[in-house]
């Protein structure tokens, strides 16, 4: 199994606070698949730095409020 | 010009030079057999250390003029340039074995197989470096 | 499980029947003549006609019953992780089809039969194209 990338998030989070959002819909407003959350939400893809964006501003938070570093 | 991109150009060069000089002597021997030519092995081997020789003289001459350059591993954006070269170079000799195939039943000529085998291989490798050269510079 | 990822199991099953077929009526002629059978087009052909069908039909099949899911809306999309996976899948098989164009043509050089050239790189391209199938299904469980 690859190494993991070295980026934590809280989409999952975000998403259940955001009146419990489906994965199916934060993937539509992403512009993304509901595999491709699950994979973010599950620590298994980095997203690109537009997706990232993108679902900051679904959230309406900062970048840092939705992605962390974890490495060294 | 990064390190990458020079050594890309050094193999396409060496890649295209190798490859003409080999067909080149595969014509003239068709030409004199009055068929296709079988594989010839000393050209073959001879094609085969032309090129790791060339290979390994550009890449020395080239990392003693950049030997930091030249030890560090690719960057993000130089893996995914690499990664598309590598997979758009599939298609291309796909390409060319598919033909190879379809070209056999209507001559049975073997020869002819083998050439066409070894020319996808030799034009998958240049459209590789080629395609790295050019994500390199358009950005990938 | 994507539609994506079930597709390229299902059409790697389907390369992998086809292929089997392929050499199984080869491996027949071949002990019938006494020696290896020769290709013939009308086998090469129906060998690929089979094998777009099969994955065809099993792409067509998939949509269906995606279609009927929860992530009906998401049959047939290719996002941005789809085009890195398939990138890397592809880059990889590239490899494994030099090889399999490699090693037929420095066998050749011994054995100078066009028919065994022709099987071994049918053999070679079935190959490469089923391992282009389970990388992406490998990609598709593995992190990045």
């Amino acid at each position: 199994m690859a190494k993991r990338p070295p980026i934590t998030n809280r989409v999952r989070e975000l998403r259940e606070a955001h009146d419990q959002m489906s994965q199916s819909a934060l993937a539509k407003a992403i512009g993304v698949t509901r595999q491709t959350v699950i994979a973010i939400e599950r620590g298994k893809y980095s997203p690109s730095l537009e997706s990232a964006f993108r679902i900051a501003r679904v959230f309406g938070v900062g970048l840092e409020d939705v992605f962390g570093w974890e490495g060294d | 010009m990064s390190f990458r991109e020079q050594s890309a150009w050094a193999m396409m060069a060496i890649l295209t030079v190798g490859g003409l000089w080999y067909f080149n002597k595969v014509r003239a021997a068709s030409v004199a057999l009055g068929e296709t030519a079988p594989p010839i092995m000393p050209f073959v081997i001879a094609y085969i250390v032309l090129i790791v020789i060339a290979s390994i003289v550009a890449m020395s001459v080239l990392g003693m003029a950049s030997p930091e350059a030249a030890n560090a591993p690719a960057d993000e954006r130089e893996r995914q340039a690499d990664s598309r070269a590598g997979d758009l170079s599939g298609y291309v000799l796909g390409a060319g074995v598919i033909i190879g195939l379809l070209h056999y039943p209507l001559h049975m000529d073997g020869n002819m197989l083998y050439h066409i085998g070894f020319a996808s291989l030799m034009l998958s490798q240049i459209a590789e470096y080629g395609l790295r050269i050019w994500y390199y510079r358009t950005g990938s | 499980m994507s539609f994506w990822e079930k597709g390229y199991l299902a059409t790697g099953l389907a390369v992998l029947v086809a292929g089997s077929g392929y050499f199984a009526i080869v491996w027949k002629q071949s002990l019938a003549l006494g020696s290896l059978a020769p290709p013939n087009w009308i086998l090469f052909s129906a060998y690929l006609v089979v094998l777009m069908a099969l994955s065809g039909v099993s792409f067509l099949l998939l949509g269906r019953a995606e279609a009927r899911s929860d992530d009906g809306p998401e049959v047939g999309d290719f996002d941005e992780r789809d085009r890195l996976i398939r990138m890397k899948s592809l880059s990889a098989t590239s490899h494994v089809l030099s090889l399999g164009v490699y090693v037929p043509l420095v066998w050749f050089l011994f054995h100078q039969s066009g028919d065994l050239l022709f099987h071994s790189l049918i053999g070679g391209l079935v190959l490469a194209e089923a391992t282009m199938c389970f990388l992406h299904v490998f990609n598709y469980n593995r992190a990045y």
